[in-house]
């Protein structure tokens, strides 16, 4: 997997390598109290532990995010921890154990360099990472995510299994298409501008586009087009009843060569503030408007080839775990596929 | 219960309450109470599919970092061995740090030594060639007072 990584994302690996405290430790440069170690990985006492006896064990290579550890790297890491909980546990005389990992920093991941926490346990210590139960969600929701996770965990468990083969798997022979949730579906848009002018300017247009270009439908697989739209405009649908009657008599809509290529932003405005409405007229797009699209777009391109390069290198040593997985633009996805 | 992933060992589903959004609980077929009853190899599978569902989160729900939690029977939601991942997004009201205690030396080396001789296997303790040929320093912890297998027995009901 790590061969996966591009020059960019090693460039920054090797400048977070360079101030990362817990790489110090593994060259033996700082000490830390080590409790096991192999040429692989290595565990240390936290100097801070939620209860005493608190583990962090790491691979000895620095590693952001779980997701860039080679696997066989992982499989050791595991087997270590659970080596090391049941000694923890005998050690520090304690009932539970539990395995705590962060990935990025919005879940809490304080070091760039990959650690797990084996942290014993008591079932009245109040642990915050314990309570694990929240409000019941609505269906709509729930079938959402069931078909976006139902269909992608097969797909990224058969990719990982090519490359590391275990004796107990069978490899299935039909390969299949990843399916987005709505959140990465919005994501998405926010990182394909063209893609978010069309929908904010031409909402009917869009959602025609949606039922023939190959890659929207792709894209649309688990998510109602309507409803992003209803997100980005709302209310659109319900006054642009007249251009719905209007687009149905209209010329049908071609898949255009160019938004086979949608640019991937990689400094996407978060703030969704939908912009100039004046695509809001209640006449249809003109074949005037449409070119102009075409040519913005393509403009767009150009300039994100060049300013997204940069983006990513000066991202040094603020990878915040989603640095690979954050950054997938459609091209990326296709890659995928 | 809505299963999203299924192999011979393992079964991942939605739990009826989860904490966000995306939440899946990962539990292994065959139930165990405790991470002392787990089979070797069997963490690396658990954790290879944890890692997986983290990257499904990352690519098909939108969610910007994932945490990846195992508790053990005493601990855990389900009474068995569980793990969830969890979906985390910037400002979503989650907390799940925890405020850590800085800990006098002394204290952490008898942790160290506590912990470093339970890892090592009764049998190769007395050979003390290869204790001292270990990458860790080992010694045999002094027990205090309160012994801790007497601690240990004391807490059992």
């Amino acid at each position: 997997m790590e061969d996966d990584l591009s020059p960019e994302i090693r460039k920054a690996l090797e400048q977070q390598k360079a101030n990362c405290i817990f790489c110090k430790i593994m060259s033996g440069e700082v000490q830390a109290k080590k409790v096991a170690e192999d040429d692989l990985v290595m565990a240390i006492l936290d100097i801070n532990p939620a209860r005493p006896g608190h583990i962090l064990l790491m691979p000895k290579e620095h590693y952001p995010i779980m997701a860039i550890l080679p696997q066989h790297i992982q499989d050791r890491l595991f087997e270590m921890a659970r080596l090391l909980c049941k000694a923890q546990k005998k050690a520090m005389v304690t009932h539970g154990s539990s395995i705590f990992i962060a990935n990025g920093f919005p879940a809490g991941q304080q070091s760039q360099h990959f650690m797990v926490h084996l942290i014993p346990r008591e079932p009245d210590d109040r642990m915050a990472f314990s309570a694990l139960s929240g409000e019941e969600i609505g269906e709509a929701a729930l079938k959402e995510i069931h078909a976006v996770l139902s269909n992608n965990i097969p797909l990224i468990i058969e990719k990982k299994l090519e490359t590391a083969p275990k004796e107990w798997h069978k490899p299935r022979e039909s390969g299949g298409q990843m399916v987005m949730g709505r959140n990465k579906v919005l994501q998405i848009i926010e990182q394909n501008p063209g893609l978010k002018e069309l929908i904010l300017k031409h909402p009917q247009e869009f959602l025609r586009e949606c039922k023939t270009n190959p890659q929207l439908m792709s894209l649309f697989q688990a998510v109602d087009p309507a409803g992003i739209v209803e997100h980005y405009v709302p209310g659109a649908l319900m006054r642009t009843n007249t251009i719905g009657a209007d687009g149905r008599n209209g010329e049908v809509s071609t898949p255009r060569e160019d938004s086979q290529h949608l640019p991937p932003d990689y400094s996407p405005k978060r703030d969704a503030n939908p912009g100039p409405r004046e695509g809001l007229k209640r006449e249809g797009p003109s074949k005037e408007k449409k070119g102009e699209i075409k040519r913005k777009r393509r403009d767009e391109e150009d300039n994100s080839e060049s300013t997204g390069r940069e983006g990513k290198g000066s991202d040094d040593g603020n990878l915040d775990g989603d640095g690979k997985e954050g950054d997938v633009s459609l091209d990326d996805i296709t890659r995928l596929l | 219960m809505i299963v999203v992933y299924e192999d011979e060992r393992t079964i991942a589903f939605l739990p009826a309450r989860p904490i966000v959004p995306g939440h899946v609980r990962i539990i292994p077929k065959e139930a165990f109470r405790s991470i002392e009853d787990v089979p070797e190899g069997m963490a690396a599978h658990y954790f290879m599919v944890a890692g997986s569902i983290a990257s499904a989160l990352f690519d098909g729900m939108g969610a910007e970092g994932t945490n990846i939690i195992m508790n053990d029977g005493p601990v855990s939601p389900e009474g068995t061995l569980s793990i969830d991942v969890i979906p985390r997004k910037q400002g979503d009201g989650r907390d799940f740090k925890w405020e850590g205690k800085k800990q006098q030396d002394k204290d952490l080396e008898e942790a160290r030594k506590k912990i470093t001789w339970e890892f090592i296997p009764p049998e190769m303790r007395e050979k003390t060639e290869i204790v001292q040929s270990s990458a860790v320093p080992i010694e045999k912890p002094t027990l205090s007072k309160d012994d801790y297998l007497i601690q240990f027995y004391r807490k059992i009901p």
